[in-house]
C-alpha cells in the first residue's frame, strides 16, 4: 500500500512522511503571504488540518504537493481576509499586526512579499514551484489570458525594482 | 528567476515550531475515515499529538503557539487523568526494557488497560517519539487505532481497540519507537498475560437514536466510556468536503458539565460512517448526547487590557473575577450561550494575548466550575496583556436534538 492509500485510511505516520518533503516550502510560502512568523505557522497548521481532512480527494500521489500548495493558498488568502476584521475595543492598541521584514539580504524575497496577492501567487507557482501557466490556470481555476497578465504585472513591478540587476533574467 | 529559489531556500525555517504547528493541524482534523478491517489509524484527538511540554516551564514561544490550539492545552495538566487512576488503583504492569536507536534512549515503565485502549508509558530523553505497533490477543491480530502524548521526558503510547477484551487474555504488542518520519526507531515485542477483574467491561447495545444518528454500542469500565455512533446521512461530518464547517457530537454528564473526550475515530461498514468517542468518565450512570455545527473561520475580534474594570463583556463572555496570586493569574467568566463547552473552551474562544495580538498561553486547561462558568489561569506577567475574543456567530446547536444515554 502506498503511502497515499495510507493516509486515506487515516494513517498519520503515513500522512507525515507525504507532507515531509514539503514542510519547509509551505512555510515559506506562508511567510510570504503572512509576512510574520506566527501568522505564517497558523497558515500552516490550518491547511495541514485541511489537507489531512481531505486527502481523500487526492487521486495520485505525484498531485500531492500541488494539490497541498493550493490549499496553502486559498487558507493564507482566508486568513488576510479575516485579519482585516479585527475590531479593537480600546483604541491605545495598534489595529494592524506589525509587519516582520523577511531578513534584509533576502531583498528579491522582501520584493516579492510585497506584490498585490494576485501577482504574488503566479510569481510563486511559476518560479520556485516551476508550473507552467497552463498548470497555474487549471490550478487558480482562471483564465490563461489572466494568469499571464498577472505575471507581466508582477515581473514588470519587480524588474522597475531592481532595476540594473540582471539576476532575474527573463519572465 | 533563479535568484528567487535561491533567496526562498535561504529563508530560515523554525524547524521545531513548523512540527508542532503541523502535528497540531493533524490534531485538528477529521480523521479519513477508516476501512472496519485491517488498516491501523491514527487518532485525531489528543492522543495522537507528541509535543515536548516541560512540566515546570513551558517556553512562551511554544505555548504560544500551542496556545492557538485549544485542544492541546490538555497537554498542561492530566484531564485524561485515565493512567493516573489506574496506577492509584495499582492496576498499572510495571516494563523494565530500554531501547535505543540514533543517539536515543527510551525507558518502558508500564502497561495498563482501561477497557478498550492499551496505554504504554515511557521514559526518553528525545523531543518527540511516535509510538506505533500491531496488538494480537489470544493470537489474533487486533484492527487498533493508535497515537500518544509525550510531556518533558515522559510520554504514551495508546493502542485503541475495536471491541473490548475479555477479562483474561494473552496479550502480544509489537511496538515500534521512533521519530516522526519513521526513518529512526527501535522495535520491541511485549507479551503479557493480563487479568482483569471480572465483568471489567460492560457491555450494551442501547440503540438510542437521535437526530444525529444511533448509538449502537456502549462499553463501560470503571475508567473509560466507549460510544459507538453510526452517523445518520444527514449528519454524517466523515462525507462532508465542506472545510469550513465543523460538526461533531459533545457529551455532557447529568451536571451538565462536558465530558472530557480522550480519544476519537472514525471508521465506515456497509457506507454507514461510525464514529467512536472514548470518554474519561469516573461513576457515571448517564451521559447526554449534544450535536452541533461550527463554522471556522472566526468572526470578528474584539480585545480589551485585562486590567479593565470588571466585569467586562465581550460579545457573550462576560469576566466576572479576578485572582491573582505571585505565579498565576486567574480569571472567571461565564458564557452567555446554552451549549455547553469542555475544558479546552474551543468553540468558544476567549484567549489572552499581547500588545501585537501573539497568544498568551494558559498555565492549564480552562477549568469548567460549572455547566458555563470557568476559571483561565496563566502565568503571572508584567507585560500588558488583553482579553481577545472571537465571535462564533455561526455555533449552532438544537436542544431538542439532546439525547440522553444510560451506562449499564
Amino acid at each position: 500500500m502506498t503511502p497515499l492509500q495510507r493516509a486515506q485510511r487515516g494513517d498519520s505516520e503515513a500522512f507525515l512522511q507525504l507532507l515531509a518533503p514539503n514542510k519547509d516550502k509551505l512555510y515559506r510560502m506562508a511567510l510570504l503571504y503572512m509576512k510574520n512568523e506566527t501568522d505564517a505557522l497558523d497558515v500552516v497548521q490550518e491547511t495541514v488540518c485541511r489537507a489531512f481532512t481531505n486527502i481523500g480527494t487526492v487521486r495520485e500521489e505525484r498531485y500531492f504537493s500541488t494539490w497541498l500548495v493550493r490549499i496553502l493558498l486559498n487558507t493564507a488568502t482566508e486568513f488576510l481576509r479575516r485579519t482585516s476584521k479585527i475590531v479593537n475595543f480600546d483604541n491605545r492598541i495598534e489595529p494592524t499586526t506589525p509587519i516582520e521584514p523577511i531578513a534584509e539580504r533576502l531583498d528579491l524575497l522582501n520584493a516579492v512579499s510585497a506584490l498585490p496577492d494576485a501577482y504574488k501567487t503566479v510569481i510563486l507557482l511559476r518560479y520556485y514551484e516551476d508550473l507552467t501557466v497552463p498548470q497555474i490556470a487549471a490550478m487558480l481555476q482562471q483564465p490563461e489570458g489572466t494568469v499571464k497578465t498577472h505575471l507581466h504585472r508582477g515581473m514588470a513591478i519587480l524588474k522597475k525594482q531592481f532595476k540594473g540587476d540582471d539576476a532575474y533574467g527573463q519572465a | 528567476m533563479d535568484k528567487l529559489k535561491q533567496q526562498m531556500t535561504e529563508l530560515p525555517v523554525p524547524t521545531d515550531k513548523l512540527d508542532a504547528a503541523i502535528l497540531q493541524g493533524i490534531a485538528k482534523a477529521t480523521p479519513p475515515k477508516r476501512k472496519k478491517r485491517g488498516y491501523k489509524v491514527a487518532l485525531t484527538a489528543v492522543a495522537t499529538v507528541m509535543l515536548t511540554v516541560s512540566s515546570g516551564f513551558v517556553s512562551p514561544t511554544m505555548a504560544n503557539v500551542m496556545a492557538k490550539v485549544p485542544i492541546l492545552e490538555s497537554l498542561f495538566a492530566p484531564h485524561d487523568s485515565v493512567g493516573q487512576k489506574i496506577a492509584e488503583d495499582g492496576l498499572m504492569i510495571p516494563l523494565d526494557q530500554t531501547l535505543r536507536y540514533a543517539g536515543t534512549t527510551i525507558k518502558l515503565q508500564s502497561l495498563y488497560f482501561d477497557g478498550m485502549r492499551f496505554g504504554i508509558s515511557y521514559e526518553t530523553d528525545a523531543k518527540d517519539v511516535f509510538v506505533t505497533g500491531t496488538v494480537w490477543i489470544d493470537g489474533e491480530e487486533q484492527h487498533t487505532a493508535s497515537g500518544g502524548k509525550q510531556a518533558d521526558e515522559r510520554g504514551y503510547g495508546y493502542f485503541y481497540l475495536d471491541t473490548p477484551a475479555s477479562d483474561s487474555f494473552a496479550l502480544k504488542m509489537q511496538l515500534k519507537f521512533g521519530d516522526m518520519a519513521g526513518t529512526k526507531a527501535a522495535s520491541t515485542t511485549l507479551k503479557q498475560q493480563i487479568s482483569l477483574p471480572a465483568h471489567f467491561v460492560t457491555s450494551t447495545e442501547p440503540q438510542v437514536k437521535g437526530e444525529f444518528g444511533e448509538v449502537t454500542s456502549l462499553h463501560h469500565s470503571p475508567y473509560t466510556t466507549t460510544v459507538k455512533v453510526a452517523l445518520a446521512p444527514s449528519y454524517d461530518f466523515t462525507k462532508t468536503m465542506d472545510e469550513s464547517v465543523i460538526r461533531d457530537l459533545r457529551f455532557i454528564d447529568i451536571t451538565g458539565k462536558a465530558i472530557p473526550v480522550v480519544g476519537q475515530f472514525g471508521s465506515e461498514q456497509d457506507g454507514v460512517a461510525e464514529m467512536t468517542y472514548i470518554l474519561a468518565t469516573h461513576q457515571l450512570s448517564a451521559l447526554d448526547i449534544q450535536p452541533y455545527t461550527l463554522a471556522l473561520p472566526y468572526g470578528k475580534k474584539m480585545r480589551v487590557p485585562i486590567d479593565a474594570p470588571l466585569p467586562i463583556t465581550l460579545g457573550e463572555v462576560t469576566i466576572t473575577a479576578r485572582e491573582q496570586t505571585d505565579d498565576e493569574v486567574s480569571y472567571q467568566f461565564t458564557d452567555a450561550r446554552d451549549f455547553t463547552f469542555d475544558h479546552y473552551y474551543g468553540e468558544g474562544w476567549l484567549q489572552v494575548v499581547d500588545e501585537v495580538g501573539n497568544s498568551y498561553y494558559r498555565s492549564a486547561p480552562v477549568e469548567q466550575l460549572g455547566k458555563n462558568h470557568y476559571r483561565y489561569g496563566f502565568p503571572a506577567t508584567r507585560s500588558p496583556l488583553y482579553f481577545e475574543y472571537s465571535e462564533r456567530e455561526v455555533l449552532k446547536y438544537d436542544e431538542t436534538q439532546r439525547i440522553r444515554v444510560d451506562l449499564p
